[in-house]
This record gives structure tokens, C-alpha cells and sequence, in this order.
């Protein structure tokens, strides 16, 4: 009972995340920084190409793949791993599961972000630019198309709901940071807090509207897509999907982060996240195979083609990720853990990605690979999304960490930067008491 | 009598158009020749019982019209759901969206007294307009308008019908509808055509003096059609040439969907207004777009697959029509988006023939059969990138780029997991000596900062 790892992971249980820390001490430029800004920075010279050469030229979409890897990746794949909005939020709010507050911050940055991009990089997709200024007359918007609900759904929710709903921790920063903003910024919270219901439950509608109609606009490929995926349950799996996934892109990355700037962990609230994963994991997986087996679908899935390759190659990862995470809650393992989180994730993003392109099969001579261009500007996106996320995380308050953290913060800044003696870092004090006391500003 | 049975058959055309339908196109396109042909009947065995004829000073609105005649609220419900269904293109009727509203407008509706006028002609228009099911032909002259004269149509001949002309002319003078088909032979003081001893010119003049408004139907009566094709020997024109004074309003075609002049008069009915015209005087509610761009062959024009003779393989796949002449760039109609009698697909490049281009004053009878017309805009500007449709291929580099970033998140998520236990212990270890320092600065209070006790 005494070994050092026993009582590494006793005192790890005392451990709770009380209180978003911004990461301090660390440059916001470094190496790795500076290297993800030359890939935006190519990516945004290619799209300068792209726009002047057309699409033909720069991707390898053709007649039977409209759609490249900018769709089917940075769009359906991506915004799935970015609906922790969506998932975790429903998690802590509609069903109670308190501890997952403490993700929520990483979930509403990471799905801003998500989104940001790919739908940046879906209006670089649009095939004739030159028409795109009709998209501020919303009469003549087609309606017709299959897409619109997607595409609208999709930016309202985006600029609206999950913008809004990242302001509270630029208010936090810019209250903190001068006390002279301080009226201004209890004007806008007290604004805020009137709408915020309202825009939540908007943030809870539209993705869930949203995410299955994008399984939803496969159906209408019918035949082409292989009977192992395409189903009248499309929407509500890729609904599921984007839930698991989700999860794991928060509570992974939040793992992540920990790791890479030495945060202690919270085991309880990781378990809590792992344990609810685990449910929507074997639950989608239950959900999945019961449609196949009743479809009668089962018989292709045990053919040798590439279509079954694909199929047990999800199925695998994806349960293998589930069986991690279940082991994991059980052992407080963090490592089995995250790996649990990588496999799950990644099997979502692989079944995501297969009704638009694995498993999507127009004539059997088709082939579609992503051409060196569009792999390296969806490349550039994500990484615009990863400096996003580098800078608000130093910046803002959004990691969860110890109240010690913010203490530790304090100390650190009083240390090394004694010039901002007016910043507000500096009276922080004894939490009650700066909440309780003068927040007008005695400064 | 058949005029009872005429409902049904407008019930039929109903059940038809609402693709309640057998599946079967012939059997289909019979019920439709049988619902006109009932309709015909009908509306001849009223006019030969006098309905043409008994006209009045001041005509009823269609609800009194329909409740003297004994017509139960049921059917007259049934002919405005007809009416929704055939006025897509009328204008009064298209912004109402229930059965109610389309019947408390038509119930309202004063019937205008329409005369109608034959001179230059193959009656082809008449035809047209008999074929019409939905409204079918006897609702359509004798409930929804006061058809008081029509040569065609009507049973009396002779100094009868010179009678009834002159009686409808007076008794609803200022207030009529003239409808004129054929066009007006001018030349040697219009002696190529003759009605009652008078030419044809003389008759359109003093018929149109007393008329609320001139519909020319067809291009004949727009402006010359066949008649005033080279060498022109009667020196026929149109309509707009030799009446002056009145809104003329043209509905070119060969013939004209009937239900242009179906939306044109209901529109004057109910609103008492016309729609606005072109300049060439076609509604534009009709005659705004060009054929090309609703073209269901228009896909083939822009990939540049084209039939180059009747009956080629590529006449045969459906492909576009242009080579072989079709004018549909150029005419102005909505014969590809309406198709005749109901029928989809009734309609020349639906049949496989090109568009003649009968709605245009300079195409048909002007231009060569097989001649092509000049395209505005065939191509997007070449300053637009180009969208190729290449085969799909792998790219090398694409595939090492892929395989680079896969094993580049695959590696770093390999070494973070690795690291996670030591992370932990160390994190663990970093808390822990923040909470001893933290219990040290609690045990020295003077230590602690707090702004109160200073200030």
C-alpha cells in the first residue's frame, strides 16, 4: 500500500480544479509557435492561388468528388472534434454533471475555433467566388439546397452563440488587467448575464440541428455510399459521433495542455468525462451495429475490400478507445487515458470522414486524394486554429487548474514584472475578500 | 346533360396534376383528351342553348352568377382549386396560398365580356385554348368570363351573329375585352379579307374603338406571323400596326400556351389592371426569360454536348438541340418551365424538336429553319478561373505530406502518453509544495497582503 505510485495517486485525488488559470511563464512565440505561422502563412499564399487558378488546378476534386478534404475533413471531421460546446455543455447543464464546469472553458474554445476555421476554409471553397457577395441578401439565398440549413445553421452559430459565449473570459482578463475597466466590464457582464439563457439554449439547439444534418446531406447520396454507412440513422450517428468526439478533443486536450505545461490533474473530473465518454462510446457502437445487423448490411463487413478495411478499422479504434477509457477510471491511469481519448477520437474522425470519401464509391474507376495544395492549406487552417488556441490559453483564463495555480500566478508576477503595479494581478489577495470587497476600485 | 359531367372530369385533371396518377402517360394524356373533349361538349351544347348570346348591361359577379345558375358552393370550390392549379402563372392568384382566399377573389370577380375576333388564321390558338382542362374550356367562357362572341364557338351564323357582335358591343361598350387572332391583311385596302362586307381592316378598327383593352393572341395577330412571311402578298400585320388608342397587349406563340391569356384575363377580372409589359408588349409575368435558361437540355449546352443531326447518337441521348437550329437562346417564352395541355414534357425540345422561336417578331419566319442564333454570354468571362473536371489522381508528394502529418500527431501523441505518469508525479509533487508554502505565509499574518487594513 505504500509504494511511491499508491501515494502518488492518493495525493492526486486531494487534487481539485477550482479556478481557469491563464498559462504563465512560457513565451507566447516560440519555435513552435513560429513554425505553425509559416503554415498559415503558406496556406494563406495558396489561397491566394487558389482563388486566382480555380479549384481545378490546386485540388483534386473532380467530376465524381465534388468534394475535397476542406468539406469532408476541416468541415465534417473537425467541427465534430469541435462540438464540445455542444456535448460537454448539455453534460454540465441540462444533466447536471457539475465537475464537467470545469472543461467547459477549454469545450467553448476549442469548438470556437473549430468552427472558425473550417468555415474559413469553406468559403475558400466556394467554386465561383465572384458570387459570393449575394450572401449578404438572404432573399436570395436558395433554399432549396440541401446545404443551406447546414450553412446557415452552421455561421449563426459560430458568430453568434459560441462568440458570445468565449466573451466572459476576455471581460475576466480586461477587469483584472486595469481597474479603470472595471465599470465598463460589470456594464457588459451585467448586459451579458441577460442574455446568456437565451444563448445557450441556442448553443444546444443549432449544433444538434446542425452536426446530423450533415450525416443527414449523405443520405442523398444514396446507392454511392457503401450500405455499412449509409443508413436513415446518418443523422442521429454522426450526431453521436460528434458527442464521444467531442468529449475526447476536450478532456484530451485539457490532458494535454496539463502535460505539456505541468498542471496537476483533476482525476475526479477527467474519470467523470471518461465515464460519460465510455456511455456515448459503447452506446454509439450498440447503436451502429444493431442498425447494420438489422439492415442486413452485416455480410459486407467480412468481405476483403477496402470498404470493410475501413469499417473494422473504426469499429477497432473506436472500442479500443472505449476499453482504455473504462480501464483507465478504474486504475486512475492518466496515460491509459488519454491514449483512450487519441484511439476514440481518432476512430470518430475515420467514420466521420468515410461517407463522404472512404466509404463513397460513384463508379469504380473514381478515385479521389487530396492534392499537395489542398492538404497543405487544410494543414494552414488548422494550425490558424492551433495559434488561436496557444494565444488564448496564455492570455485568457481558460485552463482549469488548483486555486494555488492563480496564487502561484500572482507571486510570479509581482516577481517579474513589478512595473504593472496598477494591474489588477496584484490585489487579488485572498479570493473572498477581492470578490466580497471593493470591486469599484480602491486602486 | 355532359355539362354535369364536366366537374368530374376537372376532378380527374386534378387528381392528375396532384400525381395521384396512374403512372401510365397514355392513359393519362387520354383522360386529359377525354376531359377537354367533355369540356368542348359542354360548352357547345350551352352555346347552342344560348348561353353565347344572352348578354346584359352590367354582368353579375361569379358568386350571384353561380348561385342564379343553381351551382352548389362545393363545385364552385372545386373550380378554384382548378384555378390554383392551372394559374401558377396568374398573378392575382399565385399570392394566394389557401382554397378560401381564391374563392372569396374569384367570388368577387365581375366576369368581363371578352369578344373575340378571327382574321388572318389556323385557329390554332382556339384550339389551344379548347384543349385547356384545368380550368376546362366551358368554366373558363362561360363562368370565369362572358365570352359573348366567338366565330369559332358559337352556333349562330349569318345576320344572327352580325346581330350578336353589334349587341355586345353596345350593351358593354367602353367595357370589353377584345381578343384578336389572325393578323390583318393592310395591302390594296385590305381586300384580301372580307367579314360581313367589310374588310378585315374596317372590323378590328371599329370593334377595338369601344374595347377596354386589345389582346393579340398568337403571333399572327402580334405582329404578322405566317401570312406576313415573304413576299407578304396580302401585306398582313399585327395588331399594334393597325389599332391605335387602346393597350394592346401581345401573347406571340405558335400558339401561346393558353394559360398566358388564362392569367391575363383572371388578372384583369379580379384586379380590374393588366400586368406590366415588356417592350415588345408581352406580359413579362411570361415572356421575361429566355427558353435557355430553364432548359432542361441546358446542362448539355454548357458541356458542350450537342445533337448535330436528327436522329444521331446524340439526338437520341437527349443532348442539346442548338446545332440543329433551336432558337431557345433568343426567344423570350416559359414553354420550358409550362408545358402544354399539362403534360410535362408537351412542348418542342421536350418532343426532341428545336425551338422555332415563335415568340419573337424576328426569328420566326425571319430566320432560316436550321440556322443558329448568336449566344449572349455563352461561356463565363475567360478572366474566371477554369473548373476542370480532371480524373482523380495520387500525387506523391500529397500522399508522403499525409503520411508525414499522420505519423508527425501520431509520434507526439505516442511520447505525451509516455510522459504522462511522470507529468503527473510531478505536478503532484509542484501542489504539494505550493500548499506547504501556502500554510507558511497563513502562519505569518503580517505577511499577508490586504488592502483594507492598509488603506
Amino acid at each position: 500500500m505504500s509504494s511511491p505510485s499508491q501515494a502518488i495517486k492518493q495525493d492526486q485525488s486531494k487534487i481539485r480544479w477550482e479556478r481557469y488559470v491563464p498559462v504563465y511563464g512560457f513565451p507566447v512565440v516560440n519555435s513552435f509557435f513560429l513554425g505553425l505561422a509559416a503554415l498559415v502563412l503558406v496556406a494563406l499564399i495558396l489561397t491566394a492561388v487558389r482563388e486566382l487558378a480555380g479549384l481545378g488546378p490546386v485540388s483534386g476534386m473532380n467530376d465524381t468528388y465534388g468534394w475535397g478534404i476542406w468539406k469532408t475533413f476541416n468541415v465534417m471531421v473537425l467541427t465534430a472534434l469541435g462540438s464540445g460546446a455542444f456535448a460537454v455543455g448539455i453534460a454540465a447543464w441540462v444533466f447536471r454533471r457539475k465537475r464537467m464546469h470545469s472543461l467547459m472553458r477549454m469545450a467553448l474554445l476549442t469548438s470556437f475555433l473549430a468552427y472558425a476555421c473550417g468555415l474559413l476554409l469553406l468559403g475558400i471553397d466556394a467554386g465561383r467566388p465572384w458570387n459570393f457577395y449575394w450572401m449578404v441578401f438572404p432573399w436570395k439565398w436558395n433554399m432549396h439546397s440541401p446545404l443551406a440549413e447546414v450553412a446557415i445553421c452552421m455561421s449563426i452559430y459560430a458568430m453568434i452563440p459560441l462568440a458570445v459565449e468565449n466573451i466572459p473570459p476576455v471581460l475576466e482578463r480586461l477587469w483584472y488587467f486595469d481597474s479603470r475597466l472595471r465599470p465598463v466590464v460589470s456594464i457588459m457582464e451585467r448586459r451579458l448575464h441577460y442574455f446568456f439563457p437565451w444563448i445557450i439554449a441556442a448553443a444546444y439547439l443549432l449544433p444538434g440541428m446542425h452536426q446530423s444534418s450533415l450525416g443527414a446531406l449523405m443520405l442523398l447520396a444514396g446507392e454511392r455510399v457503401h450500405p455499412l454507412w449509409q443508413t436513415p440513422w446518418l443523422p442521429v450517428l454522426y450526431l453521436g459521433a460528434a458527442c464521444f468526439m467531442s468529449f475526447g478533443c476536450v478532456a484530451g486536450t485539457t490532458m494535454l495542455c496539463c502535460l505539456i505545461w505541468k498542471r496537476a490533474m483533476d482525476m475526479d473530473v477527467l474519470d467523470e468525462a471518461a465515464r460519460i465518454t465510455n456511455w456515448l462510446i459503447f452506446g454509439w457502437l450498440g447503436l451502429r451495429l444493431f442498425d447494420i445487423i438489422f439492415r442486413g448490411a452485416l455480410g459486407t463487413a467480412f468481405r476483403f475490400d477496402r470498404f470493410a478495411g475501413v469499417f473494422w478499422l473504426e469499429t477497432i479504434l473506436i472500442s479500443a478507445g472505449g476499453w482504455l477509457l473504462i480501464w483507465s477510471v478504474r486504475k486512475r491511469d492518466p496515460q491509459k487515458m488519454f491514449v483512450g481519448y487519441v484511439l476514440s477520437s481518432f476512430g470518430g474522425m475515420i467514420y466521420r470522414f468515410s461517407p463522404t470519401t472512404l466509404a463513397f464509391r460513384p463508379n469504380p474507376e473514381a478515385l479521389y486524394f487530396p492534392a499537395t495544395i489542398e492538404v497543405l492549406v487544410s494543414l494552414g487552417f488548422i494550425s490558424l486554429g492551433v495559434l488561436g488556441f496557444l494565444i488564448a490559453v496564455k492570455r485568457l483564463a481558460i485552463l482549469p487548474a488548483p486555486l494555488q495555480e492563480w496564487y502561484d500566478m500572482a507571486s510570479y508576477f509581482r516577481f517579474r514584472r513589478p512595473y504593472i503595479r496598477w494591474t489588477g494581478y496584484f490585489k487579488f489577495g485572498y479570493f473572498g475578500e477581492e470578490e466580497s470587497g471593493t470591486a469599484a476600485g480602491s486602486d | 346533360m355532359r355539362g354535369c359531367d364536366s366537374y368530374q372530369a376537372g376532378h380527374h385533371q386534378l387528381a392528375f396534376q396532384s400525381g395521384q396518377s396512374t403512372g401510365n402517360p397514355k392513359v393519362e394524356a387520354a383522360v386529359n383528351v377525354t376531359a377537354s373533349d367533355a369540356a368542348l361538349v359542354c360548352a357547345l351544347n350551352r352555346v347552342a342553348t344560348g348561353g353565347l348570346s344572352m348578354t346584359t348591361s352590367e354582368k353579375e359577379t361569379i358568386e350571384v352568377h353561380f348561385h342564379k345558375a343553381g351551382v352548389s358552393r362545393r363545385n364552385f370550390l372545386q373550380l378554384c382549386s382548378t384555378l390554383m392549379v392551372a394559374a401558377p402563372v396568374g398573378l392575382t392568384l399565385t399570392s394566394k396560398t389557401s382554397l378560401a382566399q381564391v374563392a372569396r377573389a374569384i367570388g368577387k370577380t365581375r366576369r368581363p365580356s371578352v369578344i373575340w375576333l378571327h382574321f388572318q388564321d389556323c385557329t390554332g390558338c382556339t384550339e389551344t385554348l379548347l384543349r385547356t382542362s384545368a380550368p376546362d374550356v366551358a368554366h373558363l367562357i362561360l363562368d370565369v368570363i362572358s365570352l359573348d362572341y366567338h366565330e369559332t364557338l358559337m352556333a349562330a351564323s349569318g345576320a344572327q351573329a352580325e346581330a350578336a357582335l353589334r349587341s355586345a358591343i353596345e350593351e358593354n361598350a367602353g367595357k370589353y375585352v377584345l381578343v384578336i387572332e389572325g393578323s390583318i391583311p393592310a395591302k390594296d385596302d385590305g381586300v384580301y379579307m372580307q367579314l360581313a362586307s367589310k374588310p378585315a381592316i374596317e372590323v378590328a378598327k371599329d370593334v377595338s374603338a369601344k374595347a377596354a383593352a386589345v389582346i393579340a393572341i398568337g403571333s399572327c395577330a402580334s405582329w404578322g406571323g405566317v401570312p406576313s412571311a415573304d413576299p407578304n402578298p396580302t401585306g398582313a400585320m399585327g395588331v399594334d400596326t393597325v389599332i391605335s388608342g387602346k393597350p394592346i397587349i401581345n401573347l406571340p406563340g405558335c400558339p401561346p400556351n393558353p394559360y398566358n391569356l388564362l392569367a391575363l384575363v383572371l388578372e384583369y377580372a379580379t384586379m380590374g389592371r393588366l400586368p406590366e409589359l415588356d417592350e415588345f408588349h408581352r406580359p413579362k409575368f411570361a415572356y421575361e426569360r429566355v427558353i435557355h435558361e430553364n432548359c432542361p437540355r441546358r446542362a448539355h449546352f454548357d458541356a458542350g454536348r450537342f445533337a448535330t443531326a436528327f436522329g444521331d447518337e446524340g439526338h437520341r441521348q437527349g443532348w442539346c438541340l442548338y446545332k440543329l437550329g433551336c432558337k431557345g437562346p433568343v426567344t423570350h417564352a416559359a414553354c420550358s418551365t409550362r408545358h402544354f395541355n399539362e403534360i410535362p414534357g408537351v412542348w418542342p425540345i421536350g418532343t426532341g424538336v428545336p425551338c422555332m422561336g415563335c415568340t419573337e417578331k424576328n426569328v420566326l419566319w425571319r430566320m432560316g429553319t436550321f440556322e443558329t442564333v448568336p449566344i449572349h454570354l455563352a461561356t463565363p468571362p475567360d478572366t474566371y478561373p477554369p473548373i476542370y473536371s480532371t480524373a482523380g489522381k495520387l500525387q506523391v508528394g500529397a500522399a508522403a505530406l499525409v503520411g508525414a502529418v499522420a505519423g508527425a500527431v501520431g509520434g507526439a501523441a505516442w511520447v505525451a502518453s509516455q510522459r504522462f505518469r511522470s507529468s503527473a508525479e510531478a505536478g503532484v509533487a509542484r501542489v504539494q509544495a505550493d500548499i506547504v508554502h501556502a500554510e507558511k505565509l497563513k502562519s505569518k499574518p503580517a505577511a499577508k497582503p490586504n488592502d483594507k487594513n492598509e488603506a
